[in-house]
């Protein structure tokens, strides 16, 4: 069945997302959510911390994902996947929770998909010239993470070690730093 | 810059999420996956979330999931199944009649023949064609009966109407025995066309007779789940309102044992109220039925396969099949001692 419909290991998650799209047949998502179901249900647990609650939601995002892709085009299904499985869990824990502290707390966690850094970084790429400068532009601890993790290929543990500063940081740092590089070589 | 350092389309695995959460890899290959990481919000969640939970509980929950979800697309090729079924019997049921037509006409002497004297009375009996006309409404009701539900079980009404026909005929020909041949002559001319679609009609009803038994055994399937549904409607098997055997077939034969839950149906049907976690979109919606599902029990007593009968939706088939699944083992069925395979129909109720 799956042969004749092309499925394999290599069919990529956009090709799968426009098969379906063209066809309906559910086929195409549920080998999409096969590749994905690891990562749902892990983050459906870290926000939702019950095991019951979190592979309900799981399913849920089945459901979801069939019905949203046959309209949908979406171009960076880990991001969207991401955003739809948090959503769900914080619907869930409003309608669970009726305390109003709960809801505040995680309210400012709702989002809307974005995919914008994907496009920046191939400028990056595409312009290493322009990258140095920008990355001496940095502040200090942004450029020295930045500088070990990518240039030295350090992983964080690493850079925790040879910089000192909490792991908590170094991540906090790398991520600035990264979004500030973009924000540069946009310009 | 390596230019791996911004491939971020391929995600965690399963076994790299586990091994970084554990800390079980080397310097490089941690970097390889940061650098993933960095950008990528539902490998960084995911990471928390495996966190929490020890390895063997999430490769439980996962595989759980990836199996009922599975099943959630088995039931539509069950569904597409049964309409096969539909279409093959029915293609059965065109061939049955058209080879009534073919072969009538080889017949159609011999049973004029014999008939004739039945036939030629009826117009003159003017006190009974209602019962003529009642036959064949009869069978013209079995057959369209046959068409919707393949479970026209023409036996019972088939031989009344046979006998029917026998005493009507008996009273007509008596009736006759005062009348002139000359004068009964004259209408057959008459009747012919009529006579013609009588003997049709009338026909066709032992046709199916027996050709009701052979699909019956054929579909076995379609037949056995309708025949059960109907002791669950019945008053009287009050205890069975939630498990019902499918093969009332086999039961009858000498040494045939139903599949059973372990600990009996009533420590079952108990366990099914007990642990019924109602669904919340069902609560929010009102939502109040049953749920029927048809188990496959294997020789060992486990459940091998999960249909869904008769659904509810807003979560509530998950629902009875996750108390299912989780519920107490079977005894499978036996057979002349000998344990089989063997399905069972099992009814969760919802009620608010």
């Amino acid at each position: 069945m799956r042969i004749f419909k092309g499925i394999s290991v290599k069919t990529t998650d956009r090709e799968l997302v426009n098969k379906y799209r063209h066809t309906s047949d559910p086929d195409y998502v549920a080998e999409l959510y096969n590749r994905y179901v690891h990562l749902i249900f892990s983050v459906s647990l870290k926000y939702l911390k019950v095991k019951e609650d979190a592979e309900d939601i799981s399913l849920k995002i089945f459901e979801v994902m069939q019905e949203k892709l046959t309209t949908q085009d979406i171009e960076n299904i880990g991001g969207w996947l991401h955003t739809v499985t948090k959503n769900q869990c914080l619907m869930h824990l409003r309608l669970v929770s009726n305390t109003q502290k709960k809801e505040d707390e995680y309210a400012n966690f709702m989002e809307i998909g974005t995919n914008t850094h994907h496009s920046s970084e191939i400028d990056i790429e595409s312009n290493l010239s322009k990258l140095e400068e920008c990355i001496k532009s940095l502040v200090n601890e942004q450029k020295k993470c930045i500088e070990l993790f990518y240039k030295q290929e350090k992983c964080y543990k690493e850079v925790v070690n040879l910089t000192g500063y909490e792991l908590k940081k170094v991540k906090s740092f790398l991520q600035n730093g990264k979004r500030n590089l973009a924000i540069c070589m946009a310009e | 810059m390596d230019n791996n350092s911004f491939n971020n389309d391929i995600h965690l695995k399963l076994e790299e999420l586990l091994t970084y959460s554990q800390g079980n890899l080397s310097n490089k290959e941690m970097h390889r996956l940061e650098l993933h990481l960095i950008h990528c919000d539902l490998c960084n969640d995911a990471l928390d979330g495996v966190a929490m939970v020890r390895e063997p509980v999430l490769l439980k929950n996962i595989s759980s999931i990836k199996e009922q979800t599975s099943t959630k697309s088995s039931i539509n090729i069950a569904i597409s199944g049964r309409q096969w079924l539909a279409l093959a019997a029915s293609i059965v049921l065109i061939a049955a009649v058209s080879a009534i037509f073919y072969f009538l006409p080889a017949t159609d002497d011999t049973i004029l023949a014999e008939n004739s004297s039945k036939e030629i009375d009826l117009p003159v009996a003017v006190d009974d064609p209602p019962q003529e006309i009642k036959i064949n409404e009869d069978s013209l009701n079995l057959i369209a009966l046959r068409e919707d539900s393949l479970l026209a079980l023409a036996v019972t009404p088939a031989r009344q109407n046979t006998t029917n026909q026998v005493a009507a005929s008996e009273v007509i020909e008596e009736k006759a025995k005062g009348l002139s041949v000359a004068d009964l002559s004259s209408e057959i001319a008459e009747l012919d066309t009529i006579l013609d679609t009588s003997l049709l009609v009338v026909t066709p009803v032992q046709a199916l007779d027996v050709e009701d038994l052979k699909t019956e055994e054929d579909k076995a399937m379609v037949s056995r789940s309708k025949k059960a549904a109907v002791p669950a409607a019945g008053v009287e098997s009050a205890e069975l309102t939630e498990v019902v055997t499918l093969d009332i077939d086999k039961e009858e034969a000498s040494n045939y044992l139903a599949p059973v839950p372990e600990k009996g149906r009533k420590v079952y049907n108990r366990y099914l109220k007990r642990s019924l976690k109602y669904p919340a979109a069902a609560t929010e919606n009102n939502i109040e039925g049953e749920v029927v599902l048809v188990l496959t029990i294997n020789t060992f007593g486990s459940i091998t396969n999960i249909d869904i009968v008769q659904s509810l939706g807003f979560g509530c088939d998950e629902e009875a099949m996750r108390l299912v699944r989780d519920g107490p083992k079977w005894i499978a069925a036996s057979l002349d001692n000998a344990a089989i395979a063997d399905k069972v129909m099992v009814s969760v109720p919802f009620n608010l």
